[in-house]
């Protein structure tokens, strides 16, 4: 298994975020987590990135325990796991291709080596011809495709998702939905994706695990989740893919 | 924290230092560059050193009169002495005087410098000789003291005394320590006390006095200082003026009214004086009335001055004064006493003066004052004459005793005699004791007659006893008021008998004697020798009478404002510092019986010269801006490079108060190294101090950094999840974005991403 959380708990002063949350991603699988916005989605991917400390549990990745590791594990910890943030936070002084080669080279990896898997990596989300430009060039599916070449081209075994297109306009979505579905298809990449994207979840999904209030109360293929709900907030998202 | 252990700590430690040389030495450049334009202005207003000597300050209004007049005066006495007009600073103009080498002797600079307050606008001078030291503070007994002593000095060429201080010209620069080293040992320690004695203690022995406290304190602990004396004589000079006027001027002498209010020292009120009519209640005193101030009280009543009027002024109010004017010189007039001080009006009201408007009648005023009495010749010619008639009746009547009781005298002619010296003496002519010594000597005279009669069986004997038997203790008293036909009958019975000679005779006769003598010598008193001194005090009263009461009262106040109502002998003592002034006061009491008081007031001190106070002034000037410039530079520092990296290491897991100790720390060594490099001085503020200024703009810059530099906690989020370090972080990421400082222009050359 390439991700496991286990039992994880995590409080914000005295709103629980995280109330035992017990989760597994493998490898080349797509998760999708979906819940109401509050019921602790994004600290999730956090803690999984080491980005913010839990209170208690576990997660393990390709069986090592995460919360143990010192400050150069956790770097290489987020080399080989990929975050596409909602707000896409590209780096406004640099250009495209520089957003994308800044982990590569100030990982360590050669130049010539890391222009080669950036350009790659724009050509995956097509954004090949605008690697001179800078973020405020672009529009925002630009960014937010940037952003995914950024994590890309870290060649990450897995890839968090932290609702990736809700800054998006609507027209824009698609764009960087079609990317993360052909992803998703690829399977090179474990997928764990926070998102109210009902038909991404019901297209690209493995899994469809559903938070409510900090603690899982669905969890099986969109299917079984969206086909025959089971709780309020799965019959909730079954209307909507009706609508 | 592990942080701060990447590469980036270390070439931010080095941008901090270079920070803290390259702010101090934009702030001691800038500072020298002041220093320098100062330096020039400076040499403009005094010039270089040694070619002036003298800087006349005039104030500006009057800069061309000065111009004109300034040359010519100096020019008048001094030639050689040569005159540039300098800058006007301050609302002074001020003139530069070069005085030739030759005439660089104290008793020139000094009188030069008093030609100087001829010059229009004149406003104070400043010596610009160099190399020269200055003794300030000084007191004018210890000026003097200070100027000879210093003159005495090895390496001194003059010393020159002005206001309260003593300029001393030295022979050279190297001279500068030595002399101050000594002035400053002449003063160390030592302090003025001022030993003033009360208005009526008349003089004192001083040189007593200064042996005294030195056989008590010891010898080099206490010395007068020289002109003490002269100080002590001005004030019994004008003590004496003030006497000698307070003696001419009128004074009034008030009684209140029964059951009305005191009157009190200042209070102010209204006479008749030479007006028509008195004041009236309610109106404005009129131009003849008398005003007159109370200046003092005793025994229930008040003495008071004319401030306005004169009392002198005027017959009508004055009729005594004009009958005692008209009386005959050369005979005593029975009637009208002629006294050294004459009352006029016999008591008048006093009204208050009470805002400009006479108020109610406070008292009743008696005029009195010297000038109001009859001339002196006059009065003394009177006073000598009537001793000279007064001494030769004496005489003639102690010669009619001496013939009363001399054997050769006929019956009828003692009888005469005796009757006439009866009558004469109860009537009381002549003083009262030359009449008592008559009596007295007769008395004795016919006693004895009256013995020798009555031994072999004389006759007039029980008449005499008889009136020396008078029921009257006082034999004199009884002979002389006793039954007048006893005295010639007793008195011709011992002439008859021829019993009386001898002593007696012989005593009256020598007392008849002195008394023509002394009838003689008052009348050549009175026609030679009195004539000249008569004159001088006749025109001295003269010339009083020339002063209106109203004046003479000004001319008092005057010289008690001079004499600071100190009217007694004042004495001024070099004493060491540890001797306190109540030990002192103590010390003269006893000696001196007075009661004296001390003041105690610090010797003075050693300064340097004008321009050394000047050139000390300006690095004052430069090390303050020095000073400001360093923690100018310090906290612009912090603001542009330190702000952006504080804030970034707020998105990190680093404790806040890390953070901010660690912009305290920044701050501390940013404006304390900048401070001290820069030779900074600002007053009271050290380097310590500036460090701790430092260090707490560090803090303050630590708890706002996000408001002073703000940064992007998304795109260090995006670095932390791409596996960047810290410090990748804050090169990459946080300075790039931060404010254009050193920090940034080093990053720049040190980033991977340009």
């Amino acid at each position: 298994m390439l991700l496991r959380v286990e039992n994880l708990h995590k409080a914000y002063g005295r709103r629980v975020a995280l109330a035992g949350v017990n989760l597994t991603v493998a490898a080349g699988e797509t998760v999708v987590v979906m819940g109401p916005s509050g019921c602790g989605k994004s600290t999730l991917l956090r803690c999984i990135h080491r980005l913010i400390p839990w209170d208690a549990g576990e997660i393990y990745f390709d069986g090592a325990p995460v919360g143990p590791m010192g400050t150069e594990e956790v770097r290489a910890l987020r080399r080989q796991i990929g975050f596409v943030f909602q707000h896409f936070n590209l780096i406004e002084r640099l250009t495209v291709l520089d957003n994308v080669l800044l982990g590569l080279v100030l990982g360590g990896v050669p130049r010539e080596e890391a222009v080669a898997r950036a350009r790659a990596a724009l050509a995956r989300v097509r954004l090949s011809a605008e690697e001179g430009l800078r973020p405020a060039q672009l529009s925002g599916g630009q960014r937010q495709r940037v952003a995914i070449a950024r994590a890309l081209a870290l060649e990450p075994r897995l890839m968090l998702w932290d609702e990736p297109t809700a800054a998006l306009d609507p027209i824009l979505v698609s764009e960087v939905l079609d990317v993360m579905e052909d992803l998703a298809r690829t399977r090179s990449t474990g997928m764990l994706v926070v998102t109210h994207e009902v038909r991404f979840a019901l297209r690209a999904a493995d899994r469809v695990v559903l938070l409510e209030q900090g603690a899982v109360v669905d969890e099986g293929s969109p299917a079984q989740v969206f086909g025959s709900p089971r709780t309020p907030i799965a019959r909730r998202y079954s209307r909507l893919l009706a609508s | 924290m592990s942080v701060f252990r990447e590469p980036f700590w270390r070439e931010y430690a080095l941008v901090v230092l270079a920070t803290v040389f390259l702010g101090a030495g934009v702030a001691a450049g800038a500072a020298y560059a002041l220093d320098a334009a100062l330096d020039d202005a400076a040499s403009g207003l005094l010039g270089t050193v040694g070619q002036y000597q003298l800087i006349v300050h005039v104030r500006q209004d009057y800069r061309v009169a000065a111009a004109r007049e300034l040359p010519r005066l100096v020019g008048e006495r001094y030639p050689q002495v040569t005159v540039r007009e300098g800058v006007t600073v301050a609302g002074n103009s001020n003139f530069l005087l070069a005085v030739p080498d030759d005439l660089l002797r104290q008793e020139v600079l000094e009188d030069l410098a008093s030609l100087l307050g001829e010059v229009p606008g004149f406003n104070g001078y400043t010596w610009l000789l160099e190399p020269s030291l200055a003794v300030s503070g000084l007191r004018p007994g210890v000026q003097e003291l200070v100027a000879r002593e210093a003159a005495a000095l090895d390496g001194v060429r003059l010393a020159v005394r002005h206001g309260s201080s003593v300029t001393v010209l030295l022979e050279s620069v190297e001279d500068r320590r030595p002399v101050a080293a000594a002035l400053s040992a002449l003063l160390a320690g030592r302090q003025v006390a001022e030993v003033r004695f009360p208005d009526d203690a008349g003089p004192v022995d001083t040189s007593e006095l200064l042996e005294a406290l030195r056989a008590e304190l010891g010898g080099d602990r206490v010395a007068a200082v020289a002109g003490a004396d002269s100080t002590g004589e001005a004030w019994s000079s004008l003590a004496a003026v003030r006497d000698f006027l307070a003696a001419a001027a009128a004074q009034v002498r008030i009684e209140p009214l029964p059951g009305g209010p005191e009157l009190a020292v200042g209070d102010r009120l209204v006479l008749q004086g030479a007006a028509a009519a008195p004041p009236v209640p309610g109106l404005p005193p009129g131009p003849d009335h008398l005003i007159v101030e109370v200046a003092q009280r005793s025994a229930g009543a008040a003495m008071a001055l004319i401030i306005h009027g004169d009392a002198a002024a005027g017959e009508a109010a004055q009729p005594e004064i004009a009958a005692a004017a008209a009386a005959p010189t050369g005979a005593a007039s029975p009637d009208v006493a002629v006294p050294d001080r004459m009352a006029a009006n016999g008591g008048q009201l006093a009204y208050r003066l009470v805002g400009g408007v006479v108020g109610p009648a406070a008292g009743t005023a008696v005029i009195e004052g010297p000038r109001l009495a009859p001339t002196l010749e006059a009065q003394l010619a009177q006073e000598l004459e009537q001793l000279g008639a007064t001494a030769r009746e004496a005489a003639e009547r102690l010669g009619d005793l001496a013939a009363l009781l001399s054997p050769a005298e006929t019956q009828a002619v003692t009888q005469a005699r005796a009757e006439r010296l009866v009558r004469a003496l109860r009537a009381g002519d002549g003083t009262a004791a030359v009449r008592e010594a008559l009596l007295g000597i007769a008395l004795s005279a016919l006693m004895r007659s009256a013995r020798a009669q009555a031994a072999p069986g004389g006759t007039g004997a029980d008449g005499v006893q008889e009136a020396v038997n008078a029921p009257s203790d006082d034999p004199v008293n009884g002979l002389v008021n006793g039954p007048a036909e006893d005295f010639p009958g007793a008195a011709g019975n011992a002439g008859a008998s021829g019993g009386v000679t001898g002593p007696a005779v012989a005593q009256l006769e020598q007392l008849r004697s002195a008394l023509l003598e002394l009838a003689e010598q008052a009348e050549a008193i009175q026609r030679d020798g009195a004539a000249e001194w008569i004159e001088q005090l006749t025109a001295i009263q003269r010339r009083l009478a020339q002063l209106r009461d109203d004046e003479l009262t000004r001319l008092l106040q005057a010289v008690d404002g001079v004499a600071g109502g100190g009217r007694g002998t004042r004495l001024e003592l070099l004493v060491d510092q540890d001797i306190s002034a109540g030990k002192l006061e103590r010390l003269v009491r006893e000696a001196t019986g007075l009661d004296a008081t001390v003041i105690a007031t610090g010797a003075g001190a050693v300064t340097p010269s004008p321009r050394s106070m000047v050139m000390e002034l300006l690095a004052d000037v430069r090390r303050s801006v020095a000073g400001l410039l360093a923690l100018l530079a310090a906290a612009l520092a912090l603001l542009m490079d330190h702000a952006t990296v504080l804030a970034g290491l707020k998105r990190f897991p680093v404790p806040d108060r890390a953070v901010k100790a660690l912009g305290a720390a920044l701050g501390a060594v940013l404006a304390g190294g900048m401070y001290w490099l820069s030779r900074a001085g600002i007053p009271f503020v050290g380097p310590g101090t500036a460090a701790a200024v430092g260090a707490l703009l560090g803090l303050a810059t630590a708890a706002f950094a996000e408001r002073l530099s703000p940064v992007s906690g998304d795109e260090i989020l995006a670095g932390q999840s791409l596996g960047l370090s810290g410090g990748q972080i804050l090169r990459e990421i946080v300075v790039p974005a931060g404010r254009p400082g050193l920090l940034s222009l080093v990053n720049r050359w040190r980033r991977v991403f340009r």
